[in-house]
């Protein structure tokens, strides 16, 4: 049976502010790059798809169960735009840290958390301290939790933020396959990062999405029309 | 429940990691150690017997003290003691005012007065008679200054009118007067008068300065307690918040309920096993200096004004008892803060603050409910003078003292601010960064 996630009427308010306003979507298997300028609100809208955020209105469910229940935070990777690390946990530590909140058994998660290490190139600095860490290492780090759980529901937000070119294309190359047999919402403000490999492109402006849909060649350039959409808001 | 208890391991491991953590209970626990040795590593004291100045180190100065009191060990504070003390002491007083005593001058009634100077007539000691006097004098000197405590003067011993009935009956005197003032109502005072009959009379004296000691470092300890919880735990939630990893924790499965409880039960075991470091650290240092004596010695020996069938031994073990469950107490209320606030300044602030305010303000006893509400709280119960209030509850017709009634309400408040901790909690917004 396909997954699918239903995003629907999905809004938030802020006092003067509509962050994310009335945003429908139905994600299937695939890759989703949620593209738009710095504060069109696609932080807040998987903030709320992640549960971590209430919407003022609307709903999220993923195979009919609700955002807030234990059974959907079972199927959700997260990465988080800006997030943090506990700087005395080792690598090693903080994905097994990860893995019991995510419920693992703990030899079962020490088996995926050394494969997540080696996908991500760190095992060789599992046992050092995170803070010992470089940026790229960290976000690295950051994207093996993700995976943790073999999730059905990935949300990235910004994940190629961090990494030099060549971590960049291992990465998509990392996103397209996990695309295969999941859904993937990726977020970002980089046209690359995503237009080769997004089955779907979805672009939001001022917490409206402004576009949904295949982005074929016969529309174009993905950049030129992000681009003439954002105009000065994105230079 | 596996995942449980690695999510506690985790918790724990990330509140012990931290290196204020680990230097703030390094000086706590040396402070803990020090109260007990403090005095043996005094400066030097000076004591004149007879012609002689003797120079002795604080430590040389306990074994003096204990080797006095453990000659009196087992002495019954009764009509012969009583009559010994005074005739040492009495005589005293009156040999060496022999030549001045004044009724007026001395405030003593015309029958005392005249019985003093014609006593003091009648003293005429040999050099042998006045050492072997002297010597007497030593002997009971501990419990010469007892009474002075239990009665609040050396008159009654000074001028000769001291016999067992008046010690008792003074004593029961400045107990009644006591709950006069602590606003006990009559029933109140008829079963504290019932409960003080229990008390076995009289009393026997015993050395106990070792569990004296411990209960007199329970304030400091607790000080050091309120401090210890407050910046260990101050940031056991509103870190996540700060570093930003509330996201992850927030949206995995387990990271809404259960990690909760995990976190609460990390920093209530930490807070927990400190107190008991620092408790075991006191007691430990108390008992090897002052040596652990006197366990069975009557409460009302050391502490004359407490009215409590206690010894000396059960009144520790009870003042550390609750000692462990205010430890248990401020730990969930700091845990709660640190959710609630999400900034450990302000919980650190806060029970620091709320530490000095209640060192600082007293509510009188006529404002009888608030001022016993007030002292339940952690920070003012844990006092040795907690031993005399003797203001009771009565619930479904008990009556209950101070430190029954204070694990129960710390019980009731740690539930509440647990449920309360946990609506919180899952209720955050990841919002705003």
């Amino acid at each position: 049976m396909d997954m699918e996630l239903v995003v629907d009427r999905l809004t938030k308010q802020y006092k003067n502010k509509i962050a994310v306003d009335r945003v429908t979507l139905c994600l299937q298997q695939g890759v989703y790059g949620l593209l738009g300028a710095n504060g069109a609100g696609k932080t807040t809208l998987m903030r709320m798809i992640c549960g971590i955020l209430k919407p003022t209105g609307g709903t999220v469910t993923f195979d009919k169960m609700d955002v807030s229940t234990e059974e959907y935070r079972s199927e959700l990777g997260y990465l988080p735009q800006d997030f943090g690390y506990y700087p005395e946990f080792t690598g090693m530590d903080f994905l097994l840290y990860m893995a019991a909140l995510k419920g693992l058994e703990k030899s079962f998660a020490k088996k995926k958390a050394k494969e997540l290490l080696e996908l991500v190139a760190l095992q060789e600095v599992a046992k050092k301290k995170i803070k010992t860490y470089s940026g790229g290492m960290k976000q690295r780090l950051g994207v093996a939790q993700v995976l943790l759980n073999d999730p059905k529901l990935i949300i990235l937000d910004e994940p190629t933020a961090g990494l030099d070119p060549k971590e960049r294309v291992r990465f998509r190359n990392l996103i397209a396959e996990l695309g295969k047999e999941n859904i993937v919402l990726l977020s970002t403000h980089i046209v690359s990062d995503i237009e080769h490999i997004a089955d779907k492109v979805l672009l939001m402006k001022d917490g409206q999405l402004i576009y949904q849909g295949k982005w074929e060649e016969e529309n174009g350039d993905l950049e030129e029309f992000y681009l003439q959409q954002f105009g000065s808001e994105v230079s | 429940m596996n995942q449980f208890f690695t999510l506690y391991k985790y918790e724990l491991v990330k509140i012990i990691k931290r290196k204020i953590v680990k230097i703030s209970m390094a000086i706590l626990l040396f402070l803990a150690v020090y109260m007990g040795i403090g005095e043996a590593l005094s400066n030097a004291y000076s004591i004149t017997v007879g012609d002689q100045t003797i120079n002795m180190n604080g430590f040389e100065m306990i074994a003096k003290n204990k080797e006095s009191a453990l000659r009196l060990t087992g002495v019954r504070i009764d009509e012969t003691t009583l009559k010994e003390v005074e005739d040492a002491y009495g005589k005293a007083y009156i040999i060496s005012y022999e030549e001045s005593v004044d009724a007026d001058k001395l405030s003593l009634t015309n029958d005392i007065a005249a019985s003093a100077v014609m006593i003091g007539e009648f003293e005429e000691k040999t050099p042998k008679e006045q050492e072997a006097w002297q010597k007497k004098k030593e002997l009971y000197a501990n419990i010469y200054h007892y009474i002075y405590q239990a009665l609040g003067s050396y008159d009654a011993v000074n001028y000769y009118y001291m016999d067992e009935e008046f010690f008792y009956q003074s004593w029961h005197n400045r107990m009644l007067e006591r709950w006069m003032e602590q606003n006990v109502t009559q029933e109140e005072i008829t079963y504290l008068t019932q409960r003080e009959e229990t008390i076995e009379k009289p009393f026997v004296y015993g050395y106990s300065a070792g569990w004296d000691n411990i209960l007199r470092e329970i304030l400091s300890l607790n000080v050091m307690l309120v401090l210890c919880v407050g910046i260990c735990l101050s940031n056991a939630f509103s870190e996540e918040h700060v570093r930003k990893t509330d996201q992850l924790i927030l949206c995995s499965k387990l990271g809404k309920r259960m990690l909760y409880f995990a976190k609460m039960a990390a920093g209530v075991t930490f807070g927990f096993v400190s107190g008991l470091l620092m408790l075991s650290a006191a007691v430990l240092s108390n008992l090897c200096i002052y040596g652990a004596e006197g366990f069975d010695v009557a409460a009302q020996i050391y502490l004359p004004e407490c009215a409590r069938n206690l010894t000396m031994g059960q009144a520790v073990m009870l003042l550390g008892a609750v000692y462990m469950a205010a430890a248990v107490f401020l730990s969930i209320v700091t845990l709660f803060l640190s959710e609630a606030l999400q900034n450990s300044v302000a919980v650190v602030g806060l029970m620091s603050g709320l530490m000095i305010l209640t060192n600082l303000v007293n509510i009188p006893y006529r404002f009888r409910m608030f001022s016993q509400i007030y002292g339940l709280l952690p920070t003012v119960l844990l006092r040795v003078w907690q031993l005399w209030d003797d203001r009771l509850v009565k619930v479904f017709g008990i009556y209950l003292n101070n430190f029954q009634i204070a694990p129960v309400l710390y019980l009731a408040v740690s539930i509440l601010l647990l449920f309360l901790g946990g609506r919180i909690y899952r209720n955050y917004q990841v919002s705003g960064r």
